[in-house]
């Protein structure tokens, strides 16, 4: 009698899924961890310059945003406009209202020097013209928001 | 009585909640390293239309076509070309001594605790008191750039800017690369000198330790940021 018998083949044991939804959830956390939900929807199309020398953007920074380009909607017509928020603004002179209103509020006042950064995404044939009376209206002594960041591309 | 034994969960659905959520986040997450190009405002009190000598500005045209002038008559074909440019307004080349460069001044640690311990005396003055103070703060700036720099550095005049001139329909990408240009010549700049005083390029220094802070500090105060746009206005960091 041989030890190794060559009888009636054995069943092979099912593969035990009992470790699968560990790897699973594993993969979730760090999807759930690395996830950034878009807040609000770009209005505007826009397609960024690209550079050289960049610096990696800074969450740290309180942001507030500026889209500028010509609106998805064909209806509003095909003029560059500016997005803050949700909202198109049909005049810069917008921005300062609201712009005075955020620096009130607890959140953004207290860090409005040091912190407080305008990011700007700009498509890349919108005219300066229109991104310097933006920047005219920060300038304002009453809003006095200085640091301006503009959103690229790595060449 | 015989004990039951408990019964287990079936835990084979959990797989599937699982995969469900995970579906969920992947199809929302995105994975954009966002990247940017910073620049300072200047604040509206210092948009003061001061005389500055031709010698101490760059200046860079660009007009509604996006063509880009440097000084007034080279016509770039490449962006790019302006950051030779701006290495050769801090860094002046000594063959061509036609050509006038801003004034450069060196400052030396000992300058400096002289000027130091002139000031001191009048920081008890009650109304300059603090003017006299500020001045002692640039100073002991400057004497620790020299310290870092190895006993004396050169100082680019204060006037010296770089000018950027547009046109209200010149494209934003066009200015982009205007000031990627600037960006790429300094940042090579400060590269250099921070490889050769610290052995480490300048991206690499972090300013959350305190002695590399110090670093990016004098290797900007030795390469300063000046960047002057449109009508006469200059901005500084």
């Amino acid at each position: 009698m041989s030890k190794f018998s060559k009888g009636k083949k054995r069943a092979e044991p099912a593969i035990s899924t009992a470790s699968l939804p560990d790897i699973v959830f594993m993969l979730l956390f760090f999807f759930m961890v690395t996830a950034k939900f878009k807040s609000t929807e770009a209005l505007v199309d826009i397609k960024v310059p690209a550079a050289f020398t960049t610096e990696v953007l800074d969450k740290k920074d309180k942001s507030i945003l500026y889209w500028i380009g010509k609106p998805k909607n064909p209806a509003l017509g095909s003029t560059y406009r500016v997005q803050m928020d949700d909202q198109l603004l049909d005049d810069v002179s917008q921005i300062k209202p609201y712009l005075l209103d955020l620096r009130g509020t607890d959140d953004f006042g207290s860090v409005w020097y040091d912190k407080v950064v305008n990011f700007f995404q700009v498509d890349k044939n919108a005219p300066m013209g229109l991104v310097r009376s933006v920047q005219e209206e920060l300038r304002d002594p009453l809003v006095d928001a200085l640091t301006v960041k503009y959103s690229v591309n790595d060449k | 009585m015989a004990k039951r034994e408990l019964e287990e969960i079936n835990a084979s659905s959990m797989a599937d909640i699982a995969f469900l959520l995970l579906v969920f986040f992947l199809v929302t997450t995105t994975f954009s390293k966002e990247t940017e190009v910073e620049e300072k405002l200047p604040r509206k009190n210092e948009d003061l239309e001061i005389k500055i000598r031709e010698y101490n500005i760059l200046q860079i045209l660009a007009n509604k076509n996006d063509n880009i002038l440097v000084e007034g008559e080279h016509y770039l074909d490449d962006p790019m070309e302006i950051a030779g440019y701006v290495k050769d307004f801090f860094v002046h080349p000594s063959s061509e001594d036609n050509v006038k460069w801003p004034e450069v001044t060196k400052v030396t640690s000992q300058m400096c605790q002289t000027k130091i311990a002139y000031y001191q005396p009048y920081t008890a003055d009650p109304t300059l008191g603090e003017a006299y103070e500020d001045s002692i703060k640039i100073y002991e700036g400057k004497l620790k750039t020299c310290e870092l720099m190895g006993g004396s550095y050169n100082e680019i005049s204060p006037k010296a800017v770089i000018a950027i001139t547009l046109d209200n329909s010149t494209k934003y990408e066009t200015y982009i690369n205007v000031l990627d240009g600037i960006l790429t010549g300094l940042t090579e700049l400060r590269d250099e000198l921070s490889i050769a005083k610290f052995n480490k390029p300048y991206a690499e220094l972090d300013k959350d330790i305190a002695e590399e802070k110090e670093m990016i500090e004098a290797i900007q105060m030795v390469y300063p940021k000046r960047i002057f746009k449109a009508k006469g206005i200059a901005s500084n960091d």
